[in-house]
């Protein structure tokens, strides 16, 4: 076992895995915020638009029905950007965007309508009291629900793996095809083991601090609105 | 020939293809149907663990949750796919898919169970103690029927991601809706507008009906909470 990590992890193969790792936390980054400002767009429209907020319903209803391996292959045969990278990019920031605004609605439903009202008899107008009295108390309210699908997010970025983003499940698998080139024997079980379980641990570690950040985030919530 | 996305003959195509695509359809829906009886009974299981008071079982219940939904489903199958193909293992696609997604969603499963559970007051089951009931008893006609309708759209929304997750099978050619509706595209024609909309298609059929009375469900009894919360009030 000792023998087998040492000729599987040469400096060159850590790098890549490294490397890997960036692109798995860029594109979760770059989702995220993709995701968040288009879904509180749609969490508007959905919850103030009037006739448009029924299209948003129907857009948010569309993607939480549907898997998100679909609209990756569909970005990539549809969507006229140069890189593999950025059309992918365009399914998960979209894709996100309609979980994301579900949460943001439930967050925009909390705060009290009156307060909408008060802005408007102070004379703030509507972008006005959505900028810095609804959104602001919105996001706090929901910080702890956008870290989990934060969660989501990175695991869901090893779907990429499949269309050639070279994100951590890529490298892995990549390494893992080639590894005779190596350790100087055809593929094992122990080379599985091995490299999917230092995908496992990375992935792990990522996430299990994220929920526990969650949680402890919670149990703050829970105190102050008692 | 009308090269556009959506021309008439790549619909003709896709039609005589049908057969793959409703044997694709059947794979993704056994593969869902048998990983959620699976789901169901680790989740119960686990969840019964981690909201009971045997300290060890707990902690065995908490590994297996914070694993399982801290790495990703993708990485899962694959490990599994992998590993099993040099270690000589014979287990077919469906087969990996069916124990893949059953032990990945019985992790969120057993999490919506154990709150379900824990959000009856322990008074409850206090009562039901001291009234001679048996541990069992206060669980089967005290708490289990009231954590039931609490946990049940939660449960729908955790079914609703499982179906879209079988996906995941196509990352190892599983023969599944999404697998078959790409590698028909991918391959000749390459007639992906059908191929993908037939397919989500068929997905938001299956999944809206579910999400669409979860959401209607958990609304009811919101609303049934609210208006007792105010006869309460009015007393």
């Amino acid at each position: 076992m000792m023998e087998e990590i040492a000729l599987i992890f040469t400096s060159y193969n850590i790098s890549y895995i490294v490397a890997g790792l960036g692109m798995t936390l860029l594109i979760a980054v770059i989702t995220l915020f993709g995701g968040t400002l288009f879904g509180t767009v749609l969490a508007l429209l959905n919850t103030y638009g009037g006739k448009f907020g029924k299209i948003a319903a129907v857009i948010v209803e569309i993607f939480r029905n549907t898997p998100l391996l679909l609209w990756v292959f569909v970005a990539i045969a549809a969507v006229p950007l140069p890189s593999l990278l950025s059309r992918a990019l365009v399914a998960t920031v979209i894709f996100n965007a309609a979980i994301i605004s579900e949460i943001i609605r439930g967050g925009l439903n909390a705060v009290p309508k009156g307060q909408i009202e008060a802005g408007r008899s102070q004379g703030f107008s509507f972008v006005q009291i959505m900028v810095y009295i609804i959104l602001p108390q919105t996001f706090r309210r929901i910080i702890p629900t956008l870290t989990s699908q934060s969660i989501t997010i990175i695991k869901d970025t090893s779907y990429l793996a499949q269309i050639g983003v070279a994100e951590l499940m890529f490298v892995i698998k990549k390494l893992m095809s080639t590894a005779n080139s190596f350790t100087g024997h055809s593929i094992t079980a122990e080379d599985v083991f091995i490299l999917f379980g230092t995908a496992a641990i990375i992935y792990f570690i990522i996430n299990f601090s994220l929920s526990v950040a969650v949680r402890k985030m919670q149990k703050k919530i829970d105190i102050t609105m008692k | 020939m009308n090269s556009g996305v959506f021309a008439l003959w790549r619909w003709e195509a896709l039609w005589n293809a049908r057969t793959e695509f409703i044997d694709a359809f059947f794979v993704t829906v056994k593969v869902s149907v048998f990983a959620l009886i699976l789901a169901l009974f680790l989740g119960v299981l686990f969840g019964l663990f981690s909201s009971g008071t045997n300290k060890i079982l707990k902690g065995i219940a908490r590994c297996y949750v914070e694993f399982f939904q801290n790495t990703p489903l993708v990485l899962q199958v694959l490990f599994m796919y992998y590993g099993l193909l040099y270690a000589g293992v014979d287990l077919s696609k469906e087969q990996i898919g069916v124990i893949g997604l059953g032990v990945y969603t019985g992790a969120y499963i057993s999490e919506v169970v154990r709150t379900g559970i824990t959000s009856i007051p322990y008074g409850q089951t206090e009562a039901a103690l001291s009234q001679g009931f048996t541990h069992l008893q206060a669980m089967r006609y005290i708490i289990l029927p009231q954590s039931v309708k609490i946990a049940l759209p939660p449960l729908v929304n955790q079914m609703v991601a499982l179906i879209k997750n079988t996906s995941v099978l196509a990352m190892i050619a599983g023969g599944d809706l999404m697998y078959r509706s790409n590698a028909w595209a991918s391959n000749g024609t390459l007639s992906y507008g059908p191929a993908y909309l037939t397919c989500g298609i068929l997905f938001f059929a299956i999944c809206f009906p579910l999400t669409y009375f979860a959401k209607r469900y958990e609304q009811k009894l919101k609303n049934r909470a609210n208006s007792s919360e105010r006869e309460v009030g009015a007393k």
